[in-house]
């Protein structure tokens, strides 16, 4: 491969993290959020789960620039000796396959659900893997330049179609802040920090980054971006649904898109074209995570990255049937959470205290060529 | 030898990419589909099927020559009887040949006797469960049968979407109840929360809204009519209207009318010692627009004085009958006061909000209201 098309530019990272970050959160955050918070101040749950999500970000950037040019599959060993580091990349691939199956299930149910009525949800599913192993196969710089090129244009039309709400939006169902105090906040504090799981792929991106020294820019601007979307979300849902209203409705962020109907303007109801937007954020997000899987793959083992990524498809494509039923299919995300914590926090700030401790650097020999 | 086996190769290719190329297979005209317009939920005297449904589809099939306004009716009925909602949708596959399509709906009326017998949550359950329906359209009680609401025949114009077009009308009076949509219902009856749904009747072959009916949290059903006098009263505590009219008269019984251009009202509760008390402080702005008086000064400002007097005079009035019916006769807080009470004492309504109806009812109340002429239109007596 030649020099150069293996990195990504900043923006590009930028562009990647947030359309990883922006996911099937968009439909469940807002009701996990009304369950566990029941007062309107949820939204402020949303900005302290971004803060923290930076937080635990700080940590991961420093890690990764510690060692430049690696990723965590080759650096972990560095840190924490092979066998242990082995057996944390296999996590580390296993995870993000869990969260790949994970997203790619949730948008065939929604699509059955609001879309494609009678069309098996398997049809739905492969079809959405057929097309990402055509992208998956060019490794990782078409994936950057797709994604580059329809995140704004996904970010756009989400902040359309959430500021259309603003006709059934009363300011009252937002109000009293603080109301109950700080306790239903701090309650709301989990789903939030969940919702921002994929944080923990900038442990695998820094080292493709052409100028790691970003990273800390990346991490804000792509990490600001989602925090936006999702509170402008909440807020707004919060303020057309009211609260009591959020914690009944299986997907408020639809019920409220199927609220309002505007004339006179080009469209006159928005659902589908939110639903649209919505699945090509679900399908990066999937995307993300099997490159990831397959790096992993292809570093530890001799297999190569495109055979491992036609290894994975079989592998998600079995795991996304796991969950039978919704329900079991909402269980499976909170397991995923819970892992994500440990993946963007936990073992990145024990694997910094080590390569801290033991003064570990990695530096990257001088490129050659442009 | 190599050239033909490339030339099979690509035949079978454009073969099996024509599985690809399926086209419009499983398109359906638009005139072939029924789009339900309006469903009218009525009981029915049989036991064995208790509910009456009325299902509105809009005619998409031409009647008559091209080119030549159809002659009859838009819109065809289907009325069936049954013991759920969904059962008799599908029922309709018996007896019309285009498949249902309920993404369109506009109105959904309620039979008011229907809605004192069942819970409201369970006649809307499937409209709110169903994954096409959408929680925009409207939804109205109506004191006589939903079908026969349904059958007016109005010339050129479907029932149930005339009917939600008159809802747009409330910047011109005060007198229409706020309308409210399936998804506004749910909310309160997920919340428990009293709320009121406009009602409409047909005199003739004409459909009017006239006052509306009060739905009770805790029961979730039907209790009892507000006459259109009193929704305007509600209107006035509520917020909700845009604009509209405030006809009073001064002592010798002249009528005047004002034009409310736009009015804010503004609750403050007080909660001490267990005494709910609220004090609704209401400023209008507005016009004369009618004064029948005969000794009319319009231009001398003590006369103005005098009519912004008795005009917030008739407001308290008006908001006062309202309100000792809801107090009285309903118990049920269908003027959003509790959201006012919730914003300023979170933590007590959280223990009240369950019998927060009751608390509501033993409310006192204090009135304050200004208003404001600032035209005397364009004549000079």
């Amino acid at each position: 491969m030649k020099m150069g098309t293996t990195r990504i530019t900043t923006i590009q990272m930028v562009a990647l993290l947030s359309s990883a970050l922006i996911a099937v959160g968009i439909f469940t955050l807002p009701r996990d959020l009304a369950m566990k918070v029941g007062t309107p101040d949820l939204w402020i749950c949303v900005i302290l789960g971004g803060i923290c999500g930076y937080l635990s970000s700080l940590i991961i950037v420093s890690l990764s620039l510690r060692f430049e040019r690696l990723t965590f599959f080759e650096f972990n060993k560095l840190i924490i000796g092979k066998w242990l580091g082995t057996i944390l990349s296999i996590c580390f691939i296993g995870y993000a396959l869990l969260i790949g199956a994970f997203e790619i299930r949730s948008m065939g149910e929604l699509t059955q659900f609001y879309l494609l009525e009678e069309t098996p949800i398997s049809v739905i599913l492969i079809t959405m893997y057929w097309v990402a192993i055509y992208l998956l196969i060019g490794g990782i710089n078409p994936i950057a330049r797709l994604i580059e090129l329809l995140n704004p244009i996904c970010i756009l039309i989400f902040i359309l179609v959430f500021c259309l709400g603003f006709k059934v939006f009363e300011l009252d169902n937002l109000r009293p802040l603080f109301g109950l105090g700080a306790g239903p906040i701090l309650k709301g504090m989990t789903p939030t920090f969940l919702t921002f799981s994929g944080l923990e792929f900038l442990l695998v991106f820094i080292a493709m980054m052409q100028k790691p020294k970003d990273a800390k820019k990346v991490a804000l601007i792509g990490l600001g971006i989602p925090v936006f979307i999702y509170l402008l979300a909440v807020v707004i849902i919060t303020g057309g649904l009211s609260v009591e209203r959020m914690k009944h409705q299986k997907w408020p962020t639809f019920a409220l898109i199927q609220e309002y109907e505007y004339e006179g303007i080009l469209f006159e109801r928005f659902d589908s074209l939110f639903l649209v937007v919505w699945l090509i954020q679900m399908f990066t997000t999937y995307v993300v995570c099997q490159y990831v899987a397959a790096k992993g793959i292809s570093q530890l083992t001799r297999i190569s990255y495109k055979k491992a990524n036609y290894v994975l498809l079989a592998a998600v494509y079995i795991i996304c049937l796991i969950p039978q039923d919704l329900n079991q299919l909402e269980k499976m995300g909170t397991i995923i959470g819970w892992t994500s914590f440990a993946f963007s926090f936990f073992i990145p700030s024990i694997l910094l205290i080590i390569a801290v401790i033991r003064r570990l650097k990695h530096e990257a020999e001088p490129q050659n060529g442009p | 030898m190599k050239q033909n086996r490339k030339m099979v190769r690509n035949f079978c290719l454009c073969i099996v990419s024509l599985l690809c190329v399926s086209g419009c297979w499983d398109s359906s005209d638009i005139e072939d589909m029924s789009f339900v317009i309006g469903f009218g939920i009525d009981s029915s005297e049989n036991d064995q099927t208790p509910i009456k449904h009325t299902t509105q589809i809009a005619s998409t099939k031409k009647k008559g020559e091209q080119g030549v306004m159809p002659q009859g009716k838009l819109y065809q009925d289907l009325t069936l009887e049954g013991k759920s909602i969904q059962d008799i949708l599908r029922s309709i596959s018996l007896q019309l040949p285009y498949p249902v399509y309920t993404d369109h709906l506009e109105t959904i009326i309620i039979n008011s006797e229907t809605a004192s017998k069942y819970d409201l949550s369970i006649l809307l359950d499937q409209i709110l469960r169903d994954n096409v329906t959408r929680l925009s359209p409207l939804v109205v009680l109506s004191k006589q049968q939903a079908s026969d609401i349904l059958d007016t025949n109005i010339e050129g114009e479907i029932p149930s979407s005339y009917l939600s077009s008159i809802f747009e009308n409330k910047t011109t009076t005060l007198k229409i109840a706020p309308s409210v949509r399936v998804g506004e219902v749910s909310a309160n009856l997920s919340s428990q929360a009293s709320f009121m749904l406009p009602n409409v009747v047909k005199q003739q072959n004409v459909i009017k809204v006239d006052g509306a009916g009060v739905i009770k949290g805790k029961q979730k059903k039907f209790v009892g009519f507000l006459t259109d006098k009193e929704v305007e009263g509600v209107n006035w505590l509520s917020e909700e209207g845009k604009a509209g009219l405030l006809e009073f008269h001064d002592e010798e019984d002249n009528t005047i009318v004002y034009e409310v251009q736009h009015y804010k009202t503004k609750i403050k509760p007080r909660f001490k010692k267990g005494r709910l008390s609220f004090y609704v402080q209401i400023k209008a702005e507005g016009w004369i627009t009618e004064d029948w008086s005969r000794s009319a000064h319009n231009l001398a400002e003590r006369y103005v004085q005098h009519l912004e007097h008795l005009a917030a005079k008739e407001v308290e009035r008006l908001m006062k009958g309202t309100m000792k019916k809801l107090q009285r006769d309903y118990e049920a807080d269908v003027v959003g006061f509790s959201e006012s009470f919730r914003i300023h004492y979170p933590r007590d309504f959280e223990k009240m909000k369950k019998d927060w109806d009751d608390y509501f009812a033993d409310a006192d109340l204090n009135y304050d209201v200004c208003i404001k002429i600032i035209n005397t239109g364009d004549v000079v007596k």
